[in-house]
């Protein structure tokens, strides 16, 4: 019952507020009840009695003188009486009056009531009008509020797709990119072995064009060695040679000389990456080693 | 993402660059060559003078050139251009014959026998000049002047001292059908065997002479009295004194490289064996004793040693002993005849005539190793002699029955024959080099 109570303590209040309203209404109600006194119910009820005869007679004179007395008391009473009654009808029409004006008064009351009740109920009604717009009102807003949190709720949806695919294609971009640096990674590993490759035979084609025209000095020491640097352009003509180690036989050294400038254009590698390797380069001549 | 693709093309980048420096690094080894001739352009000298010029220097450079089997001059007509001066040079042109050097120059008439020979030698390829020199001179020497332009160009390009500024030293005999009878002169000529001069006659047999040294002298044989018998004879003036008339034969002097004494082969003890003979002294060392010939010694050039014949072996074949004396040892195996040794310039290799097969022809064998080259292709080739450069080798050949003069470069690819000598030319040595 508490544990309800406590779950919902407007039940609680509700309860408190109905007894209170109930109470309240009653306590009104008897105040509202007339208080009216009812007339001629005043006197005393006589009760009759049965009595001897001398004490009849005495009873008679006393009855007599009692009821002298009595006559005089029920004159004073009579008038008593009729000031009573006078007083009463006074009285009564006061209270008449009063009961009329008590009457109208309720009637005014009532009225009032019913117009206050009227009233209350119009006002309910239209408190319930207006507790059901607002919460019509509510309702609508809170469809409003509804869609516009679905609405934000697809956004966010929306968004987080669009994240999550952005995400994606950026994840899938970077792979693609990997592979693609991979690939000319391995591309630039073979592009590299083939230049080497053809780098290679160039050098084995230069070797025998360079060899061919190299007129050996008679008679000069096998153990002559000069290098030279040469530069070329792309269609092997040799531009430059340049002594890099003298053999300090200035014959050896011009008759390599002769051959490398008689043998241009050199039969260097015509692909861009390879002449590379060609553009300037050096000839080591070392009879010794033949 | 950029980053990463940054990272990867620094990366490929950076492997270029690697590579780049690997690249720079290649070189190309070259052990082999080709053994061959140097092109080299001769434009004929501009003759500035009136008349015509005495001597063509130009041809006679470019004819000394070929005959040493070092250069190949181009053909006169293939010549594209013919410049006289440096300016005129357009190296492009010659880089295009394909010729590794070009000589131009001019002779100039100074007085009617006074000339001055300019001339300048180029490395075309790298279109720089190598030499250049203007050489006073007169009409008598112009030949000569010729021959000292070609040494010039000859160490220039080869790094070897020329050997065309020299002369040749050749017995003729004449008139062997003559009723006179044969006659023999002694004859001197320019190495190219042009301007000879005969510095003795005689109606006696002349043989082996030989160059003293220093060029001046020529030591001979010459039998004018009946026997053989060792003359010296100073070229130029023709003085001469009898050295050695032993009894018996007195035969092929050869001088000491210091001149101070001749090797020659005497037969006082009945066998002929090869002495020394001390020139200031006169006095004799037996350098060889044997039962068999022992001939034809001949210095090394440090003269520590000597060559020479001897059949002791039962065929004639080289032997080399010490100068100072000592057991010699055989140096020839190939063929059953090798005789008339002479060392190179160099000592390492002897020249000689080998006979194999009823032919006589020329080598070289390389005395450490053995190794005999023939050169010539005759048939009764005799008496080879180095140029003084040990580049050629002059020698005598037959040819119809009469001896001529004949060169072999020592690598035997160039063979030329001197001009033809009237008579039968044999016996011929080559000079010193010219003293300096």
């Amino acid at each position: 019952m508490f544990a309800e109570l406590r779950k919902n303590p407007r039940a609680l209040f509700y309860a408190v507020l109905v007894h209170v309203v109930i109470v309240g209404l009653l306590v009104v109600s008897l105040q509202w009840t007339p208080q009216v006194d009812a007339p001629g119910q005043a006197e005393p009820i006589v009760q009759a009695v049965a009595v001897d005869e001398k004490k009849v007679a005495d009873e008679r004179k006393k009855l007599a003188a009692a009821e002298a007395r009595r006559e005089a008391a029920e004159e004073r009473k009579r008038e008593q009486a009729r000031r009573a009654a006078a007083e009463a009808r006074d009285k009564r029409l006061a209270e008449e009056q009063r009961l009329k004006e008590l009457q109208a008064k309720k009637v005014t009351e009532e009225r009032r009531q019913q117009e206050a009740e009227r009233k209350r109920l119009a006002e309910q009604k239209a408190e319930q009008q207006r507790l059901e717009r607002l919460r019509k009102e509510r309702e609508a807003e809170e469809q409003r509020l509804a869609a516009l949190e679905a609405e934000r709720k697809m956004a966010e949806e929306r968004r987080r797709r669009e994240e999550e695919a952005r995400r994606q294609r950026e994840e899938d971009e970077r792979a693609l990119q990997q592979q693609i640096a991979e690939e000319q990674q391995r591309l630039e590993a073979e592009r590299q072995r083939l230049a080497q490759q053809t780098i290679g035979q160039h050098s084995a084609l230069i070797r025998q064009a360079v060899s061919r025209e190299w007129l050996r000095p008679t008679g000069s020491p096998n153990d002559l060695k000069a290098t030279f640097r040469v530069r070329t352009i792309p269609s092997g003509d040799v531009v430059m040679v340049e002594t890099v180690k003298t053999s300090g036989d200035s014959v050896f050294d011009r008759s390599a000389e002769a051959a490398i400038r008689r043998a241009s254009p050199l039969p260097v590698a015509r692909d861009a990456d390879s002449y590379e390797a060609f553009r300037e380069f050096n000839f080591e001549f070392d009879p010794s080693k033949g | 993402m950029r980053r990463l693709r940054i990272l990867v093309a620094g990366a490929i980048a950076l492997l270029h660059t690697f590579s780049g420096s690997a690249q720079a690094a290649l070189t190309i080894e070259i052990t082999q060559g080709v053994e061959g001739a140097l092109p080299i352009a001769i434009v004929p000298f501009a003759w500035e003078g009136v008349g015509t010029l005495p001597e063509d220097v130009s041809a006679i450079v470019a004819a000394d050139l070929r005959r040493s089997g070092r250069f190949a001059p181009l053909p006169e007509s293939d010549l594209l251009a013919r410049p006289h001066e440096g300016s005129q040079v357009n190296f492009r042109d010659w880089r295009a014959l394909g010729v590794n050097n070009l000589l131009i120059g001019r002779v100039r008439a100074m007085g009617p026998n006074t000339f001055v020979v300019q001339f300048q030698l180029f490395d075309v390829f790298k279109g720089a000049q190598l030499a250049g020199y203007s050489i006073p001179t007169e009409r008598a020497d112009l030949r000569r002047t010729a021959h000292h332009v070609s040494d010039l160009v000859y160490e220039t390009l080869t790094g070897q001292r020329g050997a065309f500024n020299t002369r040749i030293a050749y017995v003729v005999a004449l008139g062997a059908d003559a009723p006179a009878g044969t006659r023999y002169q002694l004859q001197v000529a320019d190495a190219d065997g042009f301007a000879q001069q005969t510095i003795l006659r005689s109606a006696q047999p002349l043989m082996s002479p030989s160059w003293s040294p220093d060029g001046a002298r020529l030591a001979y044989v010459s039998f004018e009295n009946g026997k053989p018998e060792i003359f010296v004879q100073d070229v130029a003036s023709g003085q001469r004194e009898s050295i050695s008339a032993y009894p018996g034969i007195n035969g092929a002097p050869a001088w000491s490289p210091d001149g101070r004494s001749l090797a020659l082969t005497l037969s006082i003890k009945g066998n002929p064996d090869i002495y020394v003979l001390d020139l200031a002294s006169r006095k004799l060392r037996q350098l060889t004793t044997s039962f068999a010939i022992d001939t034809e010694p001949a210095w090394s050039p440090d003269g520590r040693r000597i060559v020479f014949t001897s059949d002791r072996g039962g065929k004639p074949q080289i032997y080399q002993v010490e100068a100072a004396g000592g057991r010699p040892t055989r140096l020839t195996f190939e063929g059953e005849y090798n005789a008339r040794a002479e060392y190179s310039a160099d000592g390492k290799s002897i020249c000689l005539v080998n006979g194999q097969g009823g032919r006589y022809r020329i080598g070289v064998l390389d005395i450490e190793t053995g190794l005999l080259r023939v050169l010539t292709d005759g048939v009764l080739d005799e008496s080879p002699s180095f140029a003084p450069n040990g580049s050629m080798l002059l020698y005598a050949t037959r040819d119809r029955g009469r001896g001529l003069l004949a060169a072999v470069s020592v690598d035997g690819r160039v063979h030329q024959r001197l001009i033809p000598q009237a008579g039968d030319v044999r016996e011929p040595a080559w000079s010193p080099f010219a003293q300096r």
